[in-house]
């Protein structure tokens, strides 16, 4: 049977939750893409 | 069920879909997409109501669909169920039917779209270049082949008058049968230039210049407005442009040029002004520039525009570099631009004048032109 | 499949905790998820009074209650508080209800995690509530947040201290939708009872699967890209001042990269409830199934690559506007075949028409209307002429109240049984469905006219030719207004008392949706599924 203090279980919903966390760390950085483009000027007409 | 509700319930959605549609294929002219007076927007014009005509027919159809289930399909009629529905060759094959027949009217109209975007984004020369220049909370115009400025500020009206935020002091003014070209920038935040009779919207970036063009077919007065959020004046800074013939344009131009000229001999003068000519020279240049911000009392908005009438610079004698040095300079950090640009001598003279004696400030000092152009 | 199903909170581990301490330490999805429905309750009733004052100073020409900052201040807070406080919460209320229930499992995966991120909300909401004090109270605040919700700089640059709480509180909700994601997806990838695949999952399910993953991806970039705006206003960065060396347009880039996605956010867990809501009352499976799924993943996919739709007048090359315009209109495809699978879930049905029923038939038909329009604003050369008008208003309002907002009332009415163990009064609530349609179509329906005529957005102030439009709208809105004052009644009759509902209140519910919901009592016991139910 599947209860939530079942260690096993945890484990993985831990696992799955750090991939995502990740996932959404990429993201953060994805909006800091720009970064070197935009403090280098290379983007001023 | 009850029937009588379910009849109620099928009737209202028929008036109601029916109202839905029909007002929106109502062609009435006030009901529609503002009617074109350029090449480019007759154009767009069409695109529009072939987008609308093709989205009416689907809400047409997706309308009768829902009313004809409505009325066969429902419980309070005996209607029985088809558990095995989904599972016929049309359940099988509906996920590939619809995609292919929205696709094709996708296609259709991303074609015609695709082709209308071209002449949009074609630079085919220009006759006449006009640099559109968005600032808070007003239009400037360059004519750049002409030595040529206008400052297009907000005409103050009653909420009860025809033209209430829809006219100005100084409109732009343009040859009809001409390819006019418009550049648009800024010189604060982002601000839109949009006359829908035109022009297609291109936004006033600053540091940034975008294109756009139009070719007037009809004379006549255009008004619009900005469109991009510029903050509290927003609402308040209309965009009239008065599409007049080729040869009343080349009139205007001349005697445009000529009461420059004057304007500017008249500044550069090194003629010594009284303060009765300061100060009305003075609260005509601060009703036009000064007082979206300062507020004809020169109170400012409290927390947001700083009051000049009885502010420190403006009563102490000993500031009055300060004072000229913020109008010519602007204050940095702050929506306070720098006027030396955009003004001459002669009208920062004066509206610093007028900031001193106005209002019960006692600074009392009358500005010459000369002090400006020291200050410069 | 038999499970517990008593009352009785003796009977497994425990009850729950008395007094406050339910609340602040809760990490059970019920009273979590009745936490989440409360608070959006709330916001939809802050919300809804900025649009009441917006409608009323709109009502004729000439700034009449307030000053032009304090309106667009409105117009920002109106939009935050109902796209962040209302609709997310609620749908989030929903997903913490209803997941664990309809896949069989004991609770959320990380309990404590979904604590957390309710508890996140309320935070935020003081910090957004502050934004709009601040700059009256603190001596030199500035100016009040007037850019709208999409913050542009330079003009959220210019702005005062309220736009600094402003950031705080988009950072606080973007940090707990990020995590109460996470628990979703991990609940659904990790949680199912046994026999419950994936593809038996009900579809509200599977669109929260793909609402939480697009949550996921897409929200650290609003938090990224405002952070950027802070930086810009107290750091003196200039990420986005071309006189630094930025780029203004950077920002709605990054802003629309989320802000786009975030649509599908708000939509999907509706376009669930109706999955669910349509084959119930129409007594017949869901049409096409499989293909809702995978329609669902397309749009979520789509959806996050053509942003730049919302900035056609920046001025890009041209085969990025073709792209972005090409991109915009086939999502209508996958937005079709999902809106006539629910036809199609209708025809040979046999359908009653109970409130949530009512309100799913109206989301059809408008949420199409929604979807022209949408087709409309993507063909780029007319967008330039919509951009920024009242036509704009009109299109996100009709996609957004019917397609997100009806689709959580038609939950509220479809849950409430389940939730509260009574039945809500069902005269009311058809009321309540003719009263917001009504007044809703009222309400926004003249505002493609005066869209169309020119009226830009924003703007506290309009020249006189546009009053008629806007004097039907005002009174359009104070009516849906008001009307939300029924449903808060209607949501507190069926709590406080009313019919005894039963497991299945209603008498389709089922067909077509295994779901596990059904299977137990009304109100479910406080622990459900403590034995994992087995699906065949």
């Amino acid at each position: 049977m599947k209860a939530p203090d079942d260690d096993k279980l945890r484990k993985a919903n831990l696992r799955v939750a750090i991939i995502l966390g990740i996932i959404a760390g990429l993201a953060l950085l994805y909006s800091f893409i720009y970064l070197p483009k935009v403090l280098s000027g290379g983007v001023v007409p | 069920m009850l029937p009588r509700r379910d009849k109620c319930l099928s009737a209202l959605f028929i008036t109601g879909g029916a109202w839905l549609f029909s007002s929106m294929a109502h062609a009435a002219y006030e009901y529609n997409l503002t009617p074109p007076a350029s090449t480019l927007t007759q154009e767009i014009f069409d695109l529009h109501m072939l987008t609308t005509i093709v989205g009416t027919i689907i809400m047409a159809l997706v309308t009768g669909m829902i009313i004809y289930a409505l009325i066969n399909f429902r419980h309070a009629k005996g209607a029985i169920p088809d558990q095995e529905f989904h599972n016929g060759w049309f359940g099988r094959w509906a996920w590939v039917l619809v995609p292919v027949i929205v696709l094709s009217i996708d296609l259709t109209i991303a074609s015609s779209a695709s082709s209308t975007l071209n002449s949009v984004e074609s630079h085919d020369k220009a006759d006449v270049t006009v640099k559109v220049i968005g600032s808070q909370w007003k239009w400037t115009y360059e004519y750049m082949d002409d030595d040529i400025k206008i400052v297009s500020n907000l005409k103050k009206l009653e909420p009860t008058d025809p033209l209430y935020l829809r006219d100005v002091d100084d409109p732009l003014v343009l040859p009809t049968g001409k390819r006019v070209r418009f550049l648009l920038t800024s010189s604060d935040v982002l601000h839109n230039w949009g006359i829908a009779e035109i022009v297609p919207k291109k936004i006033n970036i600053p540091g940034y210049i975008n294109e756009t063009w139009t070719h007037i077919t009809k004379e006549g007065t255009y008004r619009g407005q900005c469109y991009e959020n510029c903050g509290t004046g927003h609402a308040f800074m209309p965009a009239v442009v008065r599409a007049v013939s080729p040869t009343e344009y080349e009139q205007w131009k001349v005697a445009r040029k000529a009461q420059q000229a004057q304007a500017a001999a008249e500044a550069s003068a090194d003629k010594v002004w009284a303060k009765a000519e300061l100060m009305a020279k003075g609260e005509e240049v601060y009703t036009k520039n000064c007082l979206a911000c300062h507020q004809a009392n020169g109170q400012g908005l409290p927390g947001v525009f700083p009051a000049l009438a009885g502010s420190k610079i403006a009563n102490n004698t000993a500031a009055l570099a300060d004072h000229i040095a913020i109008v010519v300079k602007g204050k940095a950090g702050t929506a306070m631009a720098a006027w030396g640009p955009q003004l001459n001598d002669l009208d920062i003279a004066a509206v610093v004048t007028y900031e001193r004696n106005a209002w019960g400030n006692t600074a009392g000092e009358l500005v010459q032109p000369k002090d400006i152009k020291a200050a410069r | 499949m038999s499970v517990a199903t008593t009352h009785d909170h003796h009977h497994d581990h425990h009850g729950p905790p008395r007094g406050w301490q339910r609340w602040v330490y809760s990490t059970n999805h019920k009273d979590i998820g009745t936490m989440y429905l409360f608070f959006a309750l709330f916001m939809l009733f802050f919300g809804g009074a900025m649009a009441m004052y917006i409608r009323a100073e709109l009502f004729m020409p000439g700034v009449q209650l307030a000053s032009p900052d304090f309106y667009n201040n409105m117009v920002t807070d109106h939009a935050l508080v109902m796209v962040f406080g209302m609709v997310m919460p609620a749908a989030a209320g929903m997903a913490n209800w209803m997941i664990p229930m309809m896949i069989g499992a004991p609770d959320m995966a990380l309990p404590r995690l979904n604590n957390l991120s309710f508890w996140l909300l309320p935070a935020a909401a003081i910090l957004l509530m502050l934004s709009i004090v601040a700059p009256y109270i603190f001596p030199d605040g500035g100016t009040p947040v007037n850019t709208g919700w999409t913050l542009l700089p330079p003009l959220s640059v210019q702005n005062g201290i309220g736009m600094d709480f402003t950031i705080f509180a988009i950072h606080t909700l973007g940090v707990s939708s990020i995590l109460a994601s996470i628990n979703i997806v991990t609940t659904i990838l990790n949680m199912r009872a046994p026999g419950m695949t994936m593809m038996k999952m009900p579809l509200f399910v599977w669109a929260w699967f793909f609402t939480a993953l697009l949550l996921i991806a897409v929200m650290p970039v609003l938090a990224g890209a405002v952070t950027m705006l802070l930086f810009d206003r107290h750091f003196g960065t200039s990420f986005f001042d071309a006189a630094g060396g930025g780029d203004p347009i950077l920002f709605q880039h990054l802003f629309w990269f989320f802000g786009h996605p975030e649509v599908y956010v708000l939509l999907l867990p509706s376009i669930g409830v109706l999955g669910l809501v349509i084959p119930t009352f129409a007594r017949k499976p869901l049409f096409g199934y499989k293909a809702l799924v995978y329609g669902m993943g397309v749009l979520a996919a789509l959806g996050m690559v053509v942003w730049a739709h919302h900035q056609y007048t920046i001025g890009m090359s041209l085969v990025a506007t073709n792209y972005f315009m090409i991109g915009t209109i086939l999502i209508s495809i996958p937005v079709g075949l999902m809106l006539m699978n629910f036809i199609f879930t209708m025809w040979r049905g046999s359908m009653t028409f109970e409130t949530p029923m009512l309100f799913g038939i109206a989301i059809i038909l408008m949420f199409s209307f929604a979807g022209v329009t949408g087709v409309m604003l993507a063909v780029v050369p007319a967008d330039m002429q919509y951009h920024d008008t009242m036509f704009v208003v009109a299109h996100f309002h009709y996609a957004l109240i019917p397609g997100a907002v009806f689709g959580l009332y038609a939950g509220v009415f479809y849950w409430l049984p389940k939730w509260t163990g009574h039945m809500y009064n069902e005269r009311l609530g058809q009321i309540f469905f003719w009263w917001t349609t009504i007044s809703f179509n009222l309400t926004f329906f003249p505002q493609h006219f005066s869209g169309l005529a020119g009226m830009p957005r924003r703007i506290v102030d309009y020249s006189i030719q546009y009053t008629e439009f806007n004097m039907i709208s005002s009174i359009g809105g104070f009516l849906f207004g008001l009307s939300h004052l029924l449903f808060l009644f209607i949501i507190i009759q069926t709590i406080r008392g009313g019919a005894k509902a039963p497991a299945k209140p209603w008498e389709g519910s089922q067909i077509g949706t295994p779901g596990l919901e059904w299977t137990l009592p009304s109100p479910p016991p406080f622990h459900s599924f403590t034995e994992a139910p087995v699906i065949k």
